[in-house]
């Protein structure tokens, strides 16, 4: 699974917030980072967007662990 | 009546032993017996109640073999939360004394309790105080929750309401975990073992197939009684053993378990703990904006400075203006935050529409990356734009601003196409 770690992307987007407040950067690397501040914040996003909570109920017997759907 | 061997006639008794009057006697077996025993509990059976005027309460305790008068004085009887009545088994706190006016051996009653509630009290201070003694409530020893968990297990009863209540929050706040339930009876004989084992299933689960970031151990709310299992010894240390953060969440407001002693963080019910182990996705969401917003203040910030730089560029109808490009963005962001509705899902959708937007207009409002692609911008010795050739002479001088460095060019031939 791919999906964007959130905790992860939070410091990252931290970063790059920290990296515009310097004063080192041209124009160029300040819209990279622009763009990659937006498109990590859609990734987080679409994917709180797009959950949907999965409940599973672990059973374990001789064989290992099993999973099964569970609703109430 | 014979006297013991050694007595001669004639001798006074004052000779043998010192001679008390009655009220001293009684005052000294009295602080005799207040001193050698300090508050007791005793367990016993209630007979002869009276609830008197003045307010005090007159009982007998009994067992098969022995009674004992008591008395329960108005202060402290006061506080009972029932009434005792004759053949009840009670466990009492008493200090053993003397009624000296009589002579008479009894105890004064400062805590009540129905006997059942009672050992299972006793037994609960016992453990506590050994489970303290052992460092197993020490606050050293409680762990941080993850701020942002990808797996929660949850043990407890399936079926349960509690559980349900704990899904929904889950739901609402924070729709992006799984959550593996570990079930296991919550109350009734066996209840404490099956908890413990769930605990520790919790545990080989999280070391050989996926992590789990923290684990919930409850129930809804119930008796005393109805609780007891996460008070008992196994469970305690099942919880003080487990490699994942546990979160007690047993339902009841006021009795503090066991549980929640061990446990690394206590909430007070199950759909609590939810909330406590969670963070809530709209915030976060507004966080990200909030974000987002500052990200397009800082560009705006750096785009103003280089555009002052690049004043004639500004000036410059061909090319779109960076400065209000961008605060046009920054605007839309604040449109978009005051469009922040309780419906967290539209507005993430909105959301990601006006950034794409934003994305592509910013684009196009750069006028480095128009100028890396191999366009010029062409300026008369004022600075102003060249944009038809009639605006020329031959001979003329003008500026060409490339996507890297500047020429200054004189005109040999003037078209008009």
């Amino acid at each position: 699974m791919t999906e964007p770690d959130i905790e992860a992307t939070l410091e990252r987007l931290e970063q790059i917030v920290t990296q515009l407040e310097s004063d080192e950067l041209d124009l160029e690397a300040t819209l990279q980072l622009f763009e990659e501040g937006v498109r990590l914040s859609d990734a987080v996003q679409k994917k709180l967007k797009q959950g949907e909570l999965r409940i599973r109920r672990v059973l374990e017997n001789a064989a290992g662990f099993s999973l099964e759907d569970f609703s109430l | 009546m014979a006297l013991p061997k050694g007595l001669g006639r004639g001798r006074t008794p004052r000779d043998e032993a010192p001679v008390y009057s009655v009220s001293q006697l009684n005052s000294e077996v009295r602080t005799l017996l207040e001193g050698t025993y300090p508050l007791v509990w005793v367990e016993g059976e209630v007979s002869n109640f009276t609830h008197h005027r003045s307010g005090h309460m007159y009982l007998t305790l009994k067992d098969e073999g022995a009674q004992v008068d008591a008395a329960m004085f108005k202060s402290a009887n006061q506080r009972l939360d029932f009434l005792p009545e004759d053949g009840m088994s009670v466990l009492a706190l008493v200090q053993p004394t003397l009624y000296e006016p009589r002579g008479r051996y009894q105890v004064v009653v400062q805590r009540l309790q129905e006997a059942g509630l009672g050992r299972l009290q006793r037994a609960f201070e016992q453990l506590k105080a050994k489970l303290q003694a052992e460092g197993l409530f020490d606050p050293e020893r409680k762990r941080s929750l993850p701020p942002f968990p990808t797996r929660i297990g949850i043990v407890t009863s399936e079926g349960a309401a509690a559980l349900r209540d704990l899904f929904s929050v889950l739901s609402r706040r924070y729709p992006v975990v799984e959550a593996l339930l570990f079930p296991a009876a919550v109350q009734g004989s066996g209840a404490g073992a099956q908890l413990a084992e769930a605990v520790e299933r919790a545990n080989r689960y999280s070391a050989d197939e996926h992590k789990l970031d923290v684990l919930i151990v409850g129930r809804g709310g119930g008796s005393l009684e109805d609780l007891w299992a996460f008070n008992e010894e196994r469970l305690a240390r099942a919880i003080a053993a487990s490699r994942v953060p546990v979160v007690s969440a047993v339902g009841h407001e006021v009795d503090v378990t066991i549980a929640d002693f061990v446990a690394d963080v206590r909430a007070p019910t199950p759909s609590a703990a939810a909330e406590q182990v969670v963070p809530d996705a709209a915030e976060l969401v507004e966080a990200l904006q909030t974000q987002a917003r500052q990200l397009v203040r800082l560009c705006v910030q750096r785009w103003t400075t280089a555009g002052e730089r690049l004043a004639w560029l500004k000036r410059s109808h061909g090319l779109r203006r960076p400065r209000q490009r961008l605060q046009d963005a920054a605007q839309m962001l604040d449109h978009l935050k005051a469009q922040l509705t309780d419906r967290a899902r539209q507005r993430w959708q909105q959301q990601q529409q006006r950034h794409t937007l934003l994305l592509s207009r910013l684009d196009t409002a750069n006028p480095a990356s128009i100028l890396a692609r191999g366009y010029a911008v062409v300026t008369d010795e004022a600075g102003r734009p060249i944009k038809q050739s009639v605006q020329v002479e031959p001979g003329q001088r003008l500026g060409v601003r490339l996507g890297r460095g500047s020429l200054n060019v004189r005109v040999e031939e003037v078209g008009d196409d």
